[in-house]
């Protein structure tokens, strides 16, 4: 019983593998944008664009910055439903 | 005069050395010194577009910042995670300072203590709407690295708040 609430397919490791997520992507995104406009950068999504590979040509800093606002976002919202799932989790074991 | 105006080179990129959760806060930040060395690089080109004599006798030649990417193998699988032990998003850093060696345009000025002996002076090949053009790009990028890090310190924060 117990072990559901915390344990690998409980709600609270789903939410934290949704923060790690969002924190990867915008780290990734951080990359992109501190990369806009190095020749080699654009060269290699060139190539992965030929080759069909995710990567569509040079940095569009706009597009980064929406997917940025969007993360943060998902960041948040799965933030405070985990808190919330720990606050169910305080208050079912805390004795009346 | 020309010379080194000062353009410090930071090495290396953002991420390593940084604790992993802060290592997105490294790539925003080199991002910025990036974009800081271009404005420099730029405003030496500026303050010097009228300088026809330089140390070495010749007139100032424009810099241009090249940057390039560090690490960068592991982003073209967008998203996706990296392999243990290449954690590998790594920032950007400045690949070098080059000199523009094309020669900037002759302006006859007989007066002009660099005048050759036909009255034309050799001017620096800076041209004022290039750098400001490069100025208005690298200000954007680095509002947009500066938004970026301030997105990851809110994510770093609200984190602590669980």
């Amino acid at each position: 019983m117990f072990t559901r609430l915390v344990g690998s397919d409980s709600t609270v490791t789903q939410l934290r593998e949704g923060l790690d997520a969002s924190s990867r992507a915008v780290r990734a995104i951080a990359d992109r944008v501190a990369n806009a406009g190095t020749p080699e950068f654009a060269q290699a999504l060139d190539k992965a664009q030929a080759t069909g590979a995710p990567g569509e040509g040079p940095v569009d800093l706009e597009k980064e910055m929406v997917s940025l606002a969007d993360e943060q976002l998902r960041f948040e919202t799965t933030a405070s439903l985990l808190q919330k799932v720990y606050q169910q989790i305080r208050s079912s074991v805390r004795e009346r | 005069m020309s010379g080194d105006g000062g353009i410090t080179i930071p090495r290396g990129g953002g991420g390593g050395g940084i604790r992993q959760p802060m290592r997105g806060l490294g790539i925003a930040a080199s991002g910025l010194s990036a974009q800081r060395a271009r404005m420099e690089a730029i405003s030496e080109n500026i303050a010097n577009a009228e300088t026809t004599r330089g140390p070495d006798g010749t007139p100032y030649r424009r810099k241009t910042v090249s940057l390039e990417q560090v690490g960068f193998e592991p982003l073209l699988n967008q998203g996706a995670a990296p392999a243990p032990g290449q954690e590998g998003y790594g920032g950007v850093r400045i690949a070098g300072v080059q000199e523009d060696t094309s020669e900037g345009p002759l302006v006859y000025d007989p007066g002009h203590p660099d005048a050759d002996e036909n009255g034309y002076v050799r001017m620096p090949n800076v041209d004022i709407d290039t750098e400001m053009v490069d100025l208005m790009d690298a200000r954007r990028v680095f509002e947009a690295n500066a938004s970026v890090f301030q997105a990851i310190k809110a994510m770093l924060h609200r984190s602590t708040q669980l």
